[in-house]
């Protein structure tokens, strides 16, 4: 190689080499995603379009899910261990937690096995690969949109007043996204090199389905844990998610601002493993 | 100005050492696990505008180049450095999700390559125009041909706005048409001034479309420079490997091959439609009769194109003789043939070299088809009297 001539700079010139800084990995990671929001966009819109296409009762299904679990919860609690005495009827104490509920558990599932499904994809075409999970968590948000629905009609059923916070639950699903993001990062890029994931995924959600105040109210948890089990964030969004939609209740700050570090300090961790993986993530494919 | 730079890149994979880490790669410390160079400290620039082969045998590192190139997957060592917007064609239609339509796959896949929304949509008549799917593209591309589902990819990976393009063996897939509509693209692409990398086995391809090539040997850059000797050099290491005289066909008999040479009307090069002397070398331990030697060429992809043969038996005295043969018009492609000698004597095999040689065409009466059919043309007009 001549000393004089030198790589054209009048265009945007990447370079690829093996190793990066942490700062550069998340300042370039972030902006290269940022640049691929039409690539999201198509992702996104693909498994939705995917979801449900040949089924017959199509997107019907995405009622079905929460409300089979819902009147199942009830039959199971409110009759066999006796929940009757809490204010809220117990099938929309159920419902309404089982609304961020099915998003948690739905992205974490697709997103591992997405990885997988996505591998003759990323053999062959660059993308930023954090885009699989990502378009996944982001597709799974469509579910409890309908469940909201859902749950806004039983309340009117119950003659429960929709009070102004509601609206408090989006900056809490912002934050339980945020969450989630991080699990599927974290969880899908680990999957590619260890199938352990896919097999030992579902017994997990199924041990944070019931230490979380899904289906009991918070209140049956033995005093000696209480502390413990409000280290949990997920216990302090779902409940918090729940006590404003149908309790008409502020969540605390406190509280928030804890969930709020917790996922961001949580999705920087899992988007640099992710990011660190991510070169060489197709040869262990 | 230079659009792509590699400086001393190369490729390891770690391997699990033994079979019981087979499956479980991560439990095994890297250092103990076998290294595996796909690439070694590979350095090379390609300016812009320019169009640079890159070819070498399977497994000598060209698809982990690309992959490189590409970003698929990232160096172990060095560094490559690009100016401008990459756009790799490893596999036509590699994103297609077979339950979407075309319509959707354009705009899926379309995105996958770097288009953005916008772009897609303005250009999704032309894509599907250029395609030549009309009414199919609204249905689920499972449905499709294969090459239609070809064609449809094709389509999006042309309309790609791309600084540098690079192409992976597509030329291997797909009819002569869409072969000659590739090359097409490919001149035009070349004339708007972008920055082409050409990965192919079709080394005619290499000399026609690439101002330079890259010669690629286990992983390590063996040679640089104009196509033309680059492809000699790379089909002369082939050969070599190929052209093993030295192997006994067998227990050694009574007569041997030495030796096979092809020489057209200018020396080595042979042309289509030039005339083809072959020269097959033998030593007879014992006179024989009764003998026939047949000489196979054989397509790249393996299957027998034509042969030689000496037809009636021939009788070989004792000692060393050539066996001549004469085609006075060569009617075969431009291509790599491979040879296959067999020496026979009623039935019984005396010598067989599978693969021993290598015959090179090179492009002379150029006609489309498989073979060159000798013919003349006349004009015969009837005066008519005004």
């Amino acid at each position: 190689m001549s000393e004089g001539s030198s790589v054209a700079s009048d265009r945007p010139v990447q370079v690829i080499c093996p190793l990066h800084s942490a700062g550069d990995v998340l300042v370039s990671g972030l902006r290269s995603l940022v640049q691929s929001a039409g690539l999201l966009r198509a992702m996104t819109v693909t498994h939705l379009k995917m979801r449900y296409r040949y089924s017959l009762l199509g997107w019907y299904w995405a009622l079905l899910q929460p409300f089979t679990l819902m009147v199942l919860y009830t039959v199971i609690f409110s009759h066999l261990v006796s929940y009757n005495d809490i204010a809220p009827p117990y099938a929309l104490f159920v419902f309404a937690g089982l609304t961020p509920w099915a998003f948690c558990s739905t992205s974490i599932s697709t997103s591992a096995a997405g990885m997988l499904n996505h591998r003759s994809l990323m053999a062959t075409v660059y993308f930023p690969r954090e885009i699989v999970p990502i378009s996944f968590v982001i597709a799974s948000l469509v579910d409890p949109a309908i469940a909201f629905v859902v749950l806004l009609s039983m309340m009117s059923y119950y003659s429960i007043p929709i009070s102004m916070t509601i609206m408090l639950t989006i900056p809490i699903f912002a934050i339980l996204a945020i969450l989630v993001t991080s699990i599927c990062l974290f969880v899908s890029s680990i999957q590619v090199r260890l199938r352990d994931i896919s097999v030992g995924l579902p017994l997990v959600l199924e041990v944070l389905v019931f230490t979380t105040a899904i289906v009991y109210p918070a209140s049956a948890v033995p005093v000696a844990l209480q502390s413990l089990y409000w280290l949990n964030p997920f216990a302090i969004l779902v409940q918090s998610f729940r006590e404003a939609a149908i309790d008409a209740r502020i969540p605390q700050a406190g509280d928030m601002l804890y969930c709020t570090v917790i996922a961001v300090v949580c999705f920087l961790i899992s988007y640099l493993v992710f990011k660190k993986i991510e070169p060489t993530i197709v040869d262990d494919m | 100005m230079i659009d792509i730079r590699a400086e001393h890149v190369s490729k390891r994979y770690l391997l699990a050492s033994n079979s019981r880490f087979a499956n479980r790669q991560l439990l095994q410390p890297a250092r103990h696990r076998r290294a595996f160079w796909a690439l070694r400290d590979v350095s090379f620039d390609v300016r812009r505008g320019e169009a640079l082969g890159i070819v070498g045998s399977n497994g000598s590192g060209k698809t982990t180049l690309v992959k490189l190139l590409s970003r698929i997957t990232a160096p172990s060592e060095g560094r490559i450095t690009l100016s401008g917007r990459l756009s790799a064609l490893i596999e036509l239609g590699a994103g297609f999700r077979p339950d979407l339509t075309g319509r959707e796959n354009i705009f899926l896949n379309g995105s996958i390559l770097g288009m953005t929304h916008r772009e897609i949509a303005r250009n999704i008549s032309s894509i599907v125009e250029f395609s030549e799917i009309y009414d199919f593209i609204n249905l689920p591309v499972k449905k499709y041909s294969s090459g239609m589902f070809l064609r449809l990819a094709f389509s999006i990976a042309v309309h790609l706005d791309a600084d540098i393009l690079l192409f992976d063996e597509i030329l291997a897939v797909g009819d002569v048409a869409f072969q000659a509509r590739c090359f097409e693209r490919m001149e035009k692409l070349r004339r708007a001034g972008k920055t082409v990398v050409l990965v192919s086995h079709d080394l005619a391809a290499v000399e026609r479309i690439c101002d330079r090539a890259l010669l690629l040997r286990s992983g390590e850059a063996m040679m640089i420079g104009e196509p033309h000797p680059v492809v000699e050099h790379y089909q002369a290491l082939a050969y070599s490997a190929l052209a093993d005289f030295r192997r006994p066909g067998g227990p050694p008999g009574q007569v041997t091959c030495t030796k096979l040479t092809f020489t057209g009307p200018t020396g080595t090069s042979v042309r289509t439609g030039d005339p083809l002397r072959c020269c097959l070398s033998y030593e007879a331990r014992e006179p024989l009769d009764d003998v026939v030697v047949t000489v196979s060429l054989n397509w790249p992809s393996g299957y027998l194109c034509t042969q030689l043969s000496s037809q009636e038996g021939l009788r070989l005295e004792p000692g060393l003789g050539e066996i001549e043969f004469f085609c006075s018009i060569l009617t075969m492609q431009r291509g790599l043939y491979s040879v296959d000698v067999m020496i026979e004597r009623r039935g019984e095999v005396l010598d067989s070299r599978p693969r021993c040689s290598l015959l090179r065409i090179d492009p002379g009466k150029i006609v489309a088809g498989d073979f060159y059919l000798e013919h003349s043309c006349h004009i015969r007009q009837q005066t008519v009297d005004r």
